[in-house]
């Protein structure tokens, strides 16, 4: 039976890639959730993540010291970029705040490309797998997945059960009863943004030892995001789980059967699928948060 | 002092200032020929793009995904069925229109954010495709083509389409149509209420620009002779037309040419100065064209002189942002 | 009165769970200036929604002078003569008032005097001197005034008219009373009214239908409604219909 077998073991693939995907995707989420803003530029926030741990790698760091150095730099880019310019979008039509991320997309795509040229790279840390049974699992993937996860039920658990993310989901709900409360929105929008891109870029530091990537692989992603959160439903928590795994699944058994370039057009495919066949992915799903 | 310029007066410039442009290739040097040429491609494409997003309020991150298309479809053209340079690209550009309008009636259905990384989500695949369909396109080596006989005739093609997609965008707005089509911008749903179908106008839009963007991408591989997915699919100049669009003020029609002429001056020199830098510096001046002047150029002026006149502009409410809000709820 | 030109018969609308507007049945005849009230969420807009297009019913029917129009596209059912105003201001503040006429489609029958129907209709409404203002710079009053103006170059057989006196003061209230009144004696439009403030749609409208948690659950003439126990029950409970009248008048 070694067809199902190979099948089990590309499912296997596709469920780890999709607890990654979950994590950025939870971040894009968010900052929907309380600015209103398509974040453009998550994927580029993904791969600034990157390759502050690749550089700090090449300069002798381990990624364990590397992956806390690259969510604490984000947090702070994020909390910038939502103070400085985001800001001061926030009120007017979205076409404003869609131009502007699409600025901070360019210039982080730019910087990145200047920094480190347009060659791929990974980081191959731990080079292992794992034989469960009939099925092999690397190792770093698996480290990953669990890493993934437990961010997620963390996450979960932040935002259900302690003060700051009952403020966020406060904000997230109602963001001018939010105000008249004693919530500093403001205050709550440039924090979140910067959680939203610390997710994203602890996901591109994921990415970056499974996977070659480059300084562009911003475009990509946010496609994949967007796919995700489609299917999924804007503002759905569930919802991106379900997306994610649809996505990472697509790409997963596509790029084995085929090219990863072919893999590119089937997430493609998909997203304009999702955006005829299922309206409500263009209307926002039920909001679970 | 103010020069009234009435209609008449307003046509003897453009004519006038279309004969000087017309002396260009005959007494000037091959580089200005180049340069002008190159601005004209610059207008062309900054009107294809202010065509759909400035008026429709549609933001596409992805017209150059067209500008491949006729690119290609001239390529081929030329290649396989020999047809003469100026038919093949108006060709490629009828291809690159056609194929909008299945294009537009599926994406024009997205809201804001979807619709702009969709274009961006076309744009990759299409240079994907093209890439890997080798037997049409011969993948990633490209298409050569015979080389150019004359830059004069280069010229006048772009020059031509500068000013067909100029004249188009006048014509826009200062009709009733055009104030139908401006009625997707302001509000969609109230203009649906008033008998207005929206979708026609708006795919309407969106085929003109893809033809724009089509017959600039035919024009350019006769240009160059050559065609691959990087030149057909140029990143550079998908933010290129955005940014000159918004500097110059999207949804006018003076913006694209004034952000066109001003910006292909700017990006000569920073190409020149900063080769690796000019990027970054294009992020930031988009950057600072949304934060301090959204309206762009033209849209300042305007603002101060209603100002002056005693006229405030109030902000409409998006229309999309509270939809958006509503369908969470 | 006399023949029916709108026919709603057994309008259903789910939302997932959630019955918003629960077979609804009436009848609206010619010329007339039919209320629909009801409390909060009772399915009013809902209903409006279903009639004009921009929601699909789940269930029932929609009848235009006998011929079915359920389920039609917004933009149809305008070019077929049936109006609607919004209860925010939806007029297109970046144009000025000339431009918000013009832009409308002429109505299929037909079509060109657009100009002179433009002028008499800013001259019915008071608004002749700001043809060139920007919408934007008119008062909320001015806007709405504007807004039901414009719903007039479809030269439509039926207004909906959602919410339009939200926002007015008491003078405005009374100025578009006069006007709707004057519009529907001029050409025969038939009126359908949705509003909050119960007392002026008891005071402007001859029929009302009234709606409760998506279903209806009265209709007459205003002075029945006034009295009718259902209805007094549903706004508040047992205290009386009066006093909530003696509030805005």
């Amino acid at each position: 039976m070694q067809g199902s077998i190979l099948i089990f073991q590309v499912l296997i693939n596709g469920l780890l890639l999709a607890g990654v995907y979950g994590v950025a995707a939870i971040g894009l989420n968010l900052i929907f959730g309380v600015l209103r803003v398509a974040n453009i530029a998550h994927g580029d926030f993904m791969m600034v993540g990157a390759f502050i741990v690749y550089s700090l790698y090449t300069l002798g760091l381990s990624p364990l010291i590397g992956i806390p150095v690259a969510a604490g730099v984000l947090f702070i880019l994020g909390l910038l970029t939502e103070r400085f310019l985001v800001e001061r979008v926030v009120s007017q039509p979205m076409a404003y705040s869609l131009l502007l991320l699409y600025a901070v997309s360019i210039l982080l795509r730019n910087a990145g490309l200047n920094l480190w040229t347009s060659n791929y790279v990974s980081l191959n840390v731990i080079p292992g797998s794992l034989h469960l049974g009939p099925f092999t699992v690397s190792e770093i993937r698996l480290v990953v997945f669990i890493v993934a996860v437990g961010l997620t039920l963390a996450f979960t658990f932040i935002l259900n059960k302690t003060i700051a993310g009952k403020t966020i989901r406060a904000s997230i709900q109602h963001p001018d009863l939010a105000g008249a409360c004693g919530i500093d929105v403001r205050r709550v929008r440039a924090l979140t943004f910067g959680v939203g891109t610390v997710l994203a870029g602890i996901t591109g530091t994921f990415f970056i030892m499974l996977f070659s990537v480059n300084p562009e692989m911003g475009d990509m992603m946010i496609l994949k995001l967007f796919a995700i959160v489609i299917v999924g439903g804007l503002g759905n928590y569930l919802g991106t789980f379900a997306g994610a795994l649809v996505i990472a699944m697509a790409e997963t058994f596509t790029g084995f059967y085929a090219t990863t370039q072919f893999a590119d057009v089937a997430v493609f495919s998909i997203f304009l699928l999702s955006l005829i066949l299922r309206p409500q992915g263009l209307l926002g799903g039920r909001r679970a948060a | 002092m103010k020069v009234r310029l009435t209609f008449g007066r307003q046509f003897g410039l453009l004519l006038i200032v279309l004969f000087l442009l017309a002396l260009v290739p005959a007494i000037a040097s091959d580089y200005i020929v180049t340069f002008v040429l190159t601005l004209f491609m610059y207008i062309a494409l900054a009107y294809s793009w202010n065509f759909i997003s400035g008026y429709t309020g549609y933001i596409s991150f992805g017209q150059i995904a067209l500008f491949g298309v006729g690119s290609y479809g001239c390529a081929i053209l030329i290649l396989k069925c020999h047809v003469p340079w100026l038919l093949a690209a108006g060709m490629g550009s009828a291809i690159a229109g056609a194929f909008a309008i299945p294009l537009g009636l599926i994406m024009l259905r997205l809201k804001g954010p979807y619709f702009a990384v969709g274009m961006m989500g076309l744009f990759q695949f299409l240079a994907a495709l093209a890439a890997t369909w080798k037997s049409m396109t011969n993948g990633a080596t490209g298409i050569y083509l015979p080389p150019v006989s004359a830059l004069a005739y280069i010229y006048f093609a772009f020059l031509g389409l500068a000013l067909a997609l100029f004249l188009t965008t006048w014509k826009l707005e200062h009709s009733v149509f055009g104030l139908r089509l401006r009625t997707v911008k302001e509000d969609e749903e109230g203009a649906e209420s008033l008998g207005i179908n929206t979708t026609f106008y708006k795919v309407f839009a969106f085929v003109v620009s893809a033809l724009g963007c089509g017959f600039a991408g035919g024009i350019q591989v006769f240009y160059v002779s050559y065609v691959d997915p990087s030149t057909a699919f140029p990143a550079v100049l998908n933010i290129t037309m955005i940014i000159m669009s918004l500097l110059g003020g999207m949804g006018t029609y003076w913006g694209p040419l004034i952000g066109a002429a001003l910006l292909g001056q700017i990006s000569e020199f920073l190409w020149a100065h900063f080769p690796y830098f000019y990027l970054i510096l294009y992020g930031c001046l988009l950057a600072f064209i949304i934060i301090f002047m959204p309206s762009g150029i033209v849209g300042y002026f305007r603002k101060r002189r209603l100002l002056r006149e005693g006229i405030g502009l109030s902000l409409p409410q998006d229309p999309v942002k509270l939809e958006l809000a509503k369908e969470e709820s | 009165m006399n023949e029916t030109i709108l026919s709603i018969e057994n309008l259903t609308k789910k939302f997932g769970g959630l019955i918003a507007v629960n077979q609804c049945s009436f009848k609206v005849g010619r010329g007339s200036i039919t209320g629909l009230i009801g409390p909060n969420g009772a399915g009013k807009t809902t209903l409006f929604n279903l009639v004009c297009g921009s929601l699909k019913p789940t269930a029932g029917e929609v009848f235009l002078q006998g011929k079915r129009i359920t389920g039609f596209s917004p933009h149809r059912l305008a070019r077929l003569g049936v109006g609607r105003t919004f209860q925010l201001s939806r007029v297109f503040k970046g144009m000025t008032v000339w431009e918000n006429l013009h832009l409308v489609p002429a109505p299929a029958d037909h079509p060109g005097r657009s100009v002179n129907r433009a002028k008499d209709l800013l001259q019915a409404v008071g608004l002749e001197n700001m043809a060139r203002a920007y919408a934007g710079t008119l008062s909320y009053g001015q806007q709405k005034l504007l807004e039901f103006a414009r719903t007039f170059m479809l030269d439509p057989e039926l207004v909906l008219l959602d919410e339009i006196f939200a926002g007015l003061n008491p003078e405005e209230v009374e100025r578009q009373i006069q006007t709707i009144r004057a519009f529907r004696d001029q050409t025969r439009t038939t009126f359908v009214v949705i509003d909050h403030a119960v007392g002026v749609v008891l005071r402007l409208c001859e029929w009302i239908v009234v709606m409760n948690q998506g279903e209806m659950i009265a209709q007459g003439l205003s002075r029945e409604i006034e009295t009718d126990q259902k209805v007094i029950e549903a706004y508040f409970g047992s205290a009386s219909l009066e006093s909530l009248m003696k509030e805005d008048g």
